[in-house]
């Protein structure tokens, strides 16, 4: 009783923001791919299962330490102090689907760099279910909207559903996160599961300045082709292979003006003789675009133990100039292409219904051809990060769950006395309770 | 009913154990302090380098007796002022040497560690070079720059400490000065109203008053005038000093001059806080500390807050 009264004051609350909420999707409906957990539907019963309005949403909110946490700021402001409370994700999602199209929006909160609301997926789709049952995805289905890029299978996981806090850092450097605009074609052919897109390439979070806009004509092609397959009872394989091709952008400059340029040849604060320098206003530089790609593939495999349901999975990407989050690549200023590796490997299980426990390790290099002056030699200098993510989180099923984890970060941006570089201590840690709706 | 809630307390309570676990036990590493609160900042001049810069660790620099050593230190001038930044440091080391150590002897909690970089082909030794800011409170006088050759095991070698840097006040010099210092990026004005009524501020730099003997303008030298050293953050185009100084060569012009602190714009920041401060030959005389909010901005409109007045 107390719940339908719930569910029609929710009715009633979508009315008044102009949503009418429709026959509902009883069971079965072509659920989204990251849709995870419960949601409420806000009908009753329904002569079309595929039909309904479904609100969901969910909240994660945490409190994060970080080892290379100083009270400084940044040049600019940016406070350099990380240990704090942080409302990483509060997401709203409403999806409806009809028999020939369907309907998902989905908005984000978050106080990662101050308070922020946007919209996080738009997704409206024309659908062809085919013969394809209830619990499979469409046949076809064709999307154009802002919608998470088919590449791999961590950048399509619904954070909702993944228990490690965040993607792993390739990933994120690839993606720093996972929504572009674009055109997508996807859809279930049996076990076969595929997705082509055709995106900006300029994903929600990206460090040139053109987040969800496109300064270059170029589009990124995704395509990923791969399987689910039940071999056994209890037992289910996800695989697949990922090709991504585009263009990246270099911005030019603007033209600059004539100008006085005070040079301190001998650094004593003063305007000395021979120290202004006339600087000629010069012509602009002009922007140009850059080739990029990645080759990725995929596994995840559970099966039920005796302890509960065991998780197995791994992602590999070899990528050039796709840095966009991290170390950015640009390869018009440094003349080299970037070859960038990323791989993730993890185990979760869980410990009866009620816990879950996991280790992930990750591992990014940003640069496999940098060099380094040592003792007057170049050498070789690995960048890459390692990251060892132990992960503990106690599990109320399908309503909340409480997330530890602790981030063990290994790289190379420190130097030893010999000037060698080394590890940096900046290792992690995140509480986080998650709430569904 | 219970069981579940007994099995979800002994998962928490597990888990919060082995969090508390994995936090206290802190990795080995190098510090990761980006030294913004040093005296002494060194950093890599090259701006678009890759690779790890210079880096910072704690403590004093380890003594060695031997080899490798410091063979030389190439400064282009060992004055230099509170607060300066990008000073180049360099100089030379033995073929052996992988990192120079350096700090200044007498101040700041640790050292910086600097690659070497090539070795000259002209004397064989191997050269380093960093870029070097100095901190904006750093005591004047003269430092010490302390150094020791790194070997590629790790070895320190002799420390060398030939090298005096010697550091000048910001604070400029004369014979009286009236210094008006801020926190924030907010753009503040010293207006200065002399005895005779002329008022100072960044748009009339001096006190001294238009006459005939100077064709109608003002003759910045003449006895008892004072001069507005600088415009700081003026149109909130920031410039980091936050100072502003009225400077007289000699004793000022005898009688009241009346002080006032302007906020022409807030510059986005939400207050300044300020100190107005009299100095007579270096040595301060008067500190009176204020603070003005973003509302009290006026763009030039008003005559500003009234700190004090002297009596010369």
């Amino acid at each position: 009783m107390k719940a339908t009264k719930s569910i029609a004051g929710l009715c009633w609350v979508l009315a008044l923001v102009g949503v009418s909420p429709g026959l509902a999707r009883a069971d079965g409906g072509a659920a989204p791919s990251t849709t995870a957990g419960a949601s409420l539907i806000l009908t009753g019963a329904a002569a079309d299962p595929t039909q309904g309005l479904v609100l969901s949403g969910y909240s994660q909110g945490q409190y994060e330490s970080h080892q290379d946490s100083e009270d400084q700021v940044r040049p600019g402001g940016a406070p350099e102090n990380q240990d704090r409370f942080v409302l990483r994700r509060a997401r709203l999602k409403l999806e409806r689907e009809w028999a020939w199209s369907s309907f998902l929006l989905e908005l984000d909160g978050n106080t990662v760099n101050g308070p922020a609301v946007s919209i996080h997926h738009a997704e409206p789709s024309l659908v062809y279910r085919g013969e394809n049952a209830a619990s499979l995805p469409p046949m076809i289905k064709a999307t154009v909207g802002l919608f998470d890029v088919p590449f791999g299978h961590e950048l399509v996981e619904s954070p909702r559903a993944r228990f490690f806090a965040e993607r792993s850092l390739a990933s994120r450097a690839f993606f720093p996160s996972e929504p572009d605009l674009g055109l997508r074609l996807s859809g279930a052919l049996g076990w076969f599961r595929y997705a082509l897109a055709v995106t900006n390439g300029e994903p929600a979070g990206v460090k040139d300045g053109y987040t969800l806009r496109d300064p270059n004509a170029a589009k990124d092609l995704v395509l990923r082709v791969g399987g689910v397959a039940n071999p056994a009872p209890g037992t289910k394989i996800q695989f697949g292979t990922s090709v991504l091709k585009g263009k990246g952008f270099y911005r030019g400059a603007d033209p600059t003006k004539n100008g006085l340029v005070w040079r301190d040849f001998n650094e004593n604060g003063q305007i000395d003789n021979g120290e202004l320098v006339a600087s000629a206003g010069l012509t602009g530089v002009p922007s140009q675009s850059f080739d990029r790609w990645a080759l990725g593939a995929d596994m995840r495999i559970e099966f039920e133990t005796r302890l509960g349901l065991t998780t197995l999975f791994g992602e590999v990407t070899f990528a050039s100039n796709l840095d966009r989050g991290l170390y950015v690549a640009d390869p018009i200023a440094t003349s080299v292409d970037a070859r960038e590796i990323g791989y993730v490997v993890g185990l979760q299980q869980e410990l009866g219904k009620y816990a879950v426990v996991g280790l992930r390790t990750d591992y990014y290099d940003p640069n496999a051809d940098l060099f380094d002056r040592q003792g007057g030699k170049l050498v070789p200098y690995r960048q890459t990060v390692r990251t060892f993510s132990p992960m503990l989180a106690l599990v109320l099923p399908g309503r909340a769950r409480v997330v530890v984890q602790y981030d063990a970060i290994r790289d190379s941006m420190g130097r030893t006395a010999a000037g060698v570089p080394t590890d940096l201590k900046n290792d992690a840690f995140t509480a986080r309770l998650q709430v569904e709706l | 009913m219970r069981r579940p809630i007994v099995h979800a307390l002994g998962a928490l309570a597990a888990a919060s154990a082995l969090a508390a676990g994995l936090v206290v036990p802190a990795c080995g590493g190098e510090s990761p302090t980006l030294g913004v609160d040093q005296p002494l900042r060194v950093y890599s001049c090259d701006t678009t380098a890759q690779v790890s810069g210079p880096q910072f660790r704690e403590g004093a620099i380890p003594t060695g007796a031997g080899a490798p050593t410091v063979l030389g230190v190439d400064v282009a001038d060992r004055y230099l002022l509170q607060g300066q930044r990008g000073k180049k440091l360099g100089g030379s080391a033995d073929p052996t040497a992988t990192a120079i150590a350096l700090r200044l002897a007498d101040v700041g909690t640790g050292y910086w560690i600097v690659p070497t970089q090539l070795l000259d082909p002209s004397t064989g030794n191997m050269t380093w070079e960093a870029c070097a800011d100095f901190g904006r409170d750093l005591a004047t006088g003269p430092h010490k720059l302390q150094l020791a050759a790194v070997a590629a095991d790790g070895t320190f070698g002799q420390t060398f400490d030939d090298i005096e840097l010697v550091v000048q006040p910001l604070l400029p010099k004369g014979h009286v000065v009236i210094a008006l210092r801020w926190d924030s990026d907010a753009d503040l004005d010293l207006v200065v109203q002399s005895p005779t009524g002329k008022t100072v501020d960044p748009k009339h730099a001096s006190s001294a008053q238009a006459s005939k003997a100077s064709d109608g303008g003002v003759d910045p030298s003449a006895p008892g005038t004072g001069k507005l050293d600088r415009d700081s953050n003026a149109a909130c185009l920031l410039d980091a000093y936050r100072e502003e100084d009225l400077v007289f060569q000699d004793a000022p012009t005898a009688g009241t001059w009346q002080v006032r602190v302007n906020l022409f714009a807030a510059c986005g920041a939400p207050a300044a806080n300020f100190t107005l401060a009299l100095y007579v030959d270096g040595v301060q005389r008067a500190v009176q500390p204020g603070r003005l909010v973003d509302t009290d901005a006026n763009g030039g409109d008003g005559p500003g807050l009234f700190v004090t007045e002297f009596a010369f």
